[in-house]
Order: structure tokens, then sequence, then C-alpha cells
């Protein structure tokens, strides 16, 4: 069972679901420390159980998928990601995100780095930490995927093949965190991913 | 192609369309501006027409300079400030020590 201590990424349900489904998922889950709510983890648990069979390809076999990976991860008992309690639990369709909003707001110095998948969500939680004050950068998975790269856990061709399976995925919504995080490094992924992904690459 | 065609006019044969304006500028207290109406409301259609791949396939044209900012933003509107804003917040949080990140960094 993942401990209640607190890392310095703070991850959203989406976003765990996103990175879980790539590439790098086994080598992303072991390599860094994060920290999720119990709300997160709840929703995530939701979607396994939700749906017993869903259809190979489909969005529910997807979030199932993901998600099991990442409830599985949390309940192994050395694991380095954690799980901490928010009281009152929020509820609703975005509890996941207000749960987040309510671990910043009582424990925001503890944090760095906040991963969250919806830029809704994004830009709501970065209002927030404006207010309060913290020095925490909000941003896309594709940041937890960075990680490994910024280390050389892995090569740019697997961040590449990684990063364009979001985009895949969750279409405008990961483009946008994805393209960013092309742009920013920059990683010449055009090399390395064929024609296929010319809509999703970098510009050159 | 380039943005640079504003004095163009788009035409398109408005039957009734055009009788519902005219009745509502005659019944409206003050009238409607039918022009601007008629701006408006491409502006809306143009951006609700839009899917996910064609907002990728807007901003890549964006990107390599083959559109202008001002056609860019009637399709993606304040899309484009975001992602600037997505730019700058992931390269600040670039700029951190990732390798404190890591579980081998507490000698774990």
């Amino acid at each position: 069972m993942a401990s209640e201590a607190r890392y310095p990424i703070l991850a959203d349900t989406s976003s765990l679901i996103a990175v879980a489904n790539t590439t790098q998922w086994e080598r992303l889950k072991d390599a860094i420390h994060l920290t999720t709510t119990n709300v997160c983890k709840h929703e995530l648990q939701n979607h396994v159980s939700s749906n017993k069979y869903p259809l190979e390809g489909s969005r529910e076999h997807y979030l199932k998928r993901g998600s099991q990976r990442v409830v599985d991860h949390l309940d192994e008992d050395s694991s380095p990601w954690s799980c901490v309690t928010v009281v009152p639990r929020p509820h609703g369709p975005d509890a996941g995100e207000q749960s987040l909003k309510q671990e910043l707001s009582e424990h925001g110095s503890s944090y760095q780095i906040v991963s969250i998948l919806d830029s809704a969500a994004r830009r709501s939680i970065r209002r927030l930490i404006d207010d309060n004050g913290y020095d925490i950068d909000v941003v896309g998975p594709p940041y937890l995927l960075y990680i490994l790269l910024d280390n050389d856990l892995i090569e740019k061709p697997e961040f590449c093949e990684a990063t364009v399976r979001i985009i895949q995925t969750e279409g405008w919504t990961g483009y946008e965190v994805v393209k960013n995080a092309w742009t920013s490094i920059p990683v010449d992924c055009s090399e390395i991913l064929d024609g296929e992904y010319d809509d999703t690459l970098p510009p050159k | 192609m380039s943005g640079s065609s504003y004095d163009k006019t788009i035409q398109f044969r408005a039957g009734a369309e055009k009788e519902a304006a005219e009745l509502l500028d005659e019944i409206h207290i003050g009238g409607v501006n039918v022009s601007e109406l008629a701006r408006v409301g491409l502006v809306e259609m143009l951006r609700q027409s839009l899917d996910e791949q064609d907002k990728i396939a807007v901003y890549e044209r964006y990107s390599r300079g083959e559109i202008g900012e001002d056609v860019a933003r009637v399709l993606l509107d304040e899309k484009l400030d975001r992602m600037e804003e997505e730019k700058e917040s992931f390269e600040a949080a670039m700029e951190r020590d990732t390798s404190e990140f890591l579980t081998g960094s507490d000698g774990e």
C-alpha cells in the first residue's frame, strides 16, 4: 500500500492514465516519486470496475487498462508513489480536480510540479497557485516522460513514441500538452516518427 | 490563403434566412445590424465546425507561418493564448532539477 508521504509531484487521475498507457509506463512507475489523492485513486478504481469487458481499442478499454496499472502500482507494498487523504472528500464529476485543489491549499509548499491532463483544470489550478504565492509549475503528463529523458533514463525515440501516443488518444487536449513539450525541449521527433504523425509533429 | 482577403464578400443564396433577418430588423426596437449578425454567426459556425483534427491542422499551419494569426484566431480563438501559456509553463518546469524527482535520488 502506498504511503501518505508527500513527494514534489502531484498528479491527477487522467494524467496518470495517460502515462500508464504509454510504452514507457514500466520504466516510469519505478523511476520517479509521485503523489496522488485518495479521490483520484477512487476515480481510477471506478474506471476499473465500471466496465467489465470493454471493447479492445475503445475509450473505456483505455481508461480501464490505464487505471488498473496505476491502482496496482499504488497498491504495491514498496510503491514509490504515495496517496494522500483529502478531507472533506469532494464528490461529483470533477472531484479529482477538486481534491488536488484542496491538497494544494493545505500543503502547497510540499509540491513543485502538478501534472494534470485537462487544460481548463490546469488554468484553474494555476490561479490557485498564483493566489497563494506557491512556486509550483502546472504541466501536462508529457513532463513525467521528460523527467526520464532529462535524466538519460530513456532516449529521444522512446520519448517521442510515448508522447505521440498521448496525442493520438486525447485529440486536441493531448496535442495541446504534447505540442508544448516538443516545442519547448525541443526534441526533433520528425526523424524518429514516420509520416503518419505529420499533423502532430513539431514544425520543421 | 494568407488572410489578406477581407475585402472579399462572402456570398450565399439567402432566401428565408434573409427574410427572417429583415423581419427581425423591422420588429426589433432599434433594429439589428444584419451584417454584424452574419459576421458573428459565421465565426461561431466556423468554430463549431472544427473537429479535433481540424484544430490540430489549423495550429500546425499557423506555426509554420502558412496562415496569419488573425485567421488562426478566428478558428482557434483564445486557444492560441493558452498554447503560449502552456509553453511557458512547461519551460519553467524544465528549469527545475528533475533528478530530485527520481526514486534513486534519496538513497532508496
